[in-house]
């Protein structure tokens, strides 16, 4: 019982004790305040700078990464379609040596063939 | 960074705006200096809003006084090193130092207007607050004013529940003592 009561005293006394201080708070002077609200609106602007900048961070970035990609898709397919022509350029080319070796195979066989009805 | 919406900011806003004059005078009775106690709040601000504003609103406060205890004891432990090295380099003894009658007294910085309009059981419960130790306020303010429970104050000062009984105990009984028929 008696312990209850030094807990309500205990109480009491925090109570007080915190009247007291919230009438502290009401007290701060006007400078201070001002200082508060100061250090508050800093710390919040702060943040959404941060945050812009890590956006436009972001974005910058991806825009970027997005360019060289791009770059070299293109360049790329560029020496793919180069490399295309010239093997069609190869391929006709080699085909126009066969039927040069065609063509003087069939002068051979004819002058062969005349040689041989001559003889 | 999380990206905040306009609902968030002005949540973060009204909470900082509740919160900032109680923190403020958290430090200000610790540090016994309006400027370091001013820094200590804006740091804590800060941290805040850098590290957890995307967590859920509830655990802001905690949060907040965790920082803000920690960003306390951090400037204890830096003058407490600083006072050593001054000891060490003057020479002078370091009871002499704590005895400092320029630090005993009342900021300066609080200016006289502020002073004058504080009534006696306010500046009677500065005075014995700030011959607490920095735990034993932190414990009794987190306690006593902010009405947090034990687990809480635990968490916020990261030690045991015990120590934080230990301290709030200790902290009442020396208030009580010095304060019974000031208030």
């Amino acid at each position: 019982m008696s312990n209850e009561k030094h807990n309500v005293t205990d109480q009491e006394f925090v109570d007080q004790i915190r009247k007291t201080l919230d009438d502290s708070v009401e007290r701060i002077d006007a400078d201070t305040r001002h200082k508060l609200i100061a250090a508050r609106q800093q710390a919040l602007v702060q943040h959404q700078n941060k945050t812009w900048f890590s956006a436009s961070w972001t974005k910058a970035t991806f825009a970027t990464a997005f360019s060289i990609v791009l770059a070299i898709v293109v360049v790329k397919t560029q020496l793919t379609e180069t490399l295309e022509l010239d093997e069609n350029e190869a391929i006709d080319l080699v085909v126009a040596t066969d039927t040069i070796d065609l063509f003087e195979d069939l002068e051979f066989y004819t002058w062969l063939a005349e040689h041989d009805a001559a003889t | 960074m999380v990206n905040l919406d306009t609902n968030q900011t002005q949540q973060l806003e009204e909470f900082l705006a509740n919160i900032e004059r109680k923190a403020y005078r958290m430090a200000e009775m610790s540090t016994r200096n309006r400027e370091d106690a001013l820094d200590i709040v804006q740091d804590a601000m800060m941290q805040l809003v850098k590290k957890y504003a995307h967590k859920p609103t509830e655990q802001w406060k905690p949060l907040f006084y965790r920082i803000l205890n920690n960003r306390i004891m951090d400037f204890h432990r830096r003058n407490t090193t600083q006072s050593r090295w001054r000891v060490w380099l003057s020479g002078i003894s370091e009871e002499d130092d704590l005895m400092d009658p320029i630090q005993q007294q009342p900021s300066e910085q609080l200016g006289p207007e502020s002073v004058s309009d504080i009534v006696d059981s306010v500046e009677n419960l500065n005075q014995v607050m700030q011959e607490l130790s920095p735990r034993q306020q932190q414990a009794f303010l987190l306690r006593a004013w902010e009405g947090m429970d034990v687990a809480e104050t635990a968490t916020i000062m990261q030690c045991s529940e015990g120590s934080v009984k230990t301290h709030y105990s200790r902290a009442i009984h020396y208030l009580r003592e010095q304060l019974q028929d000031k208030l």
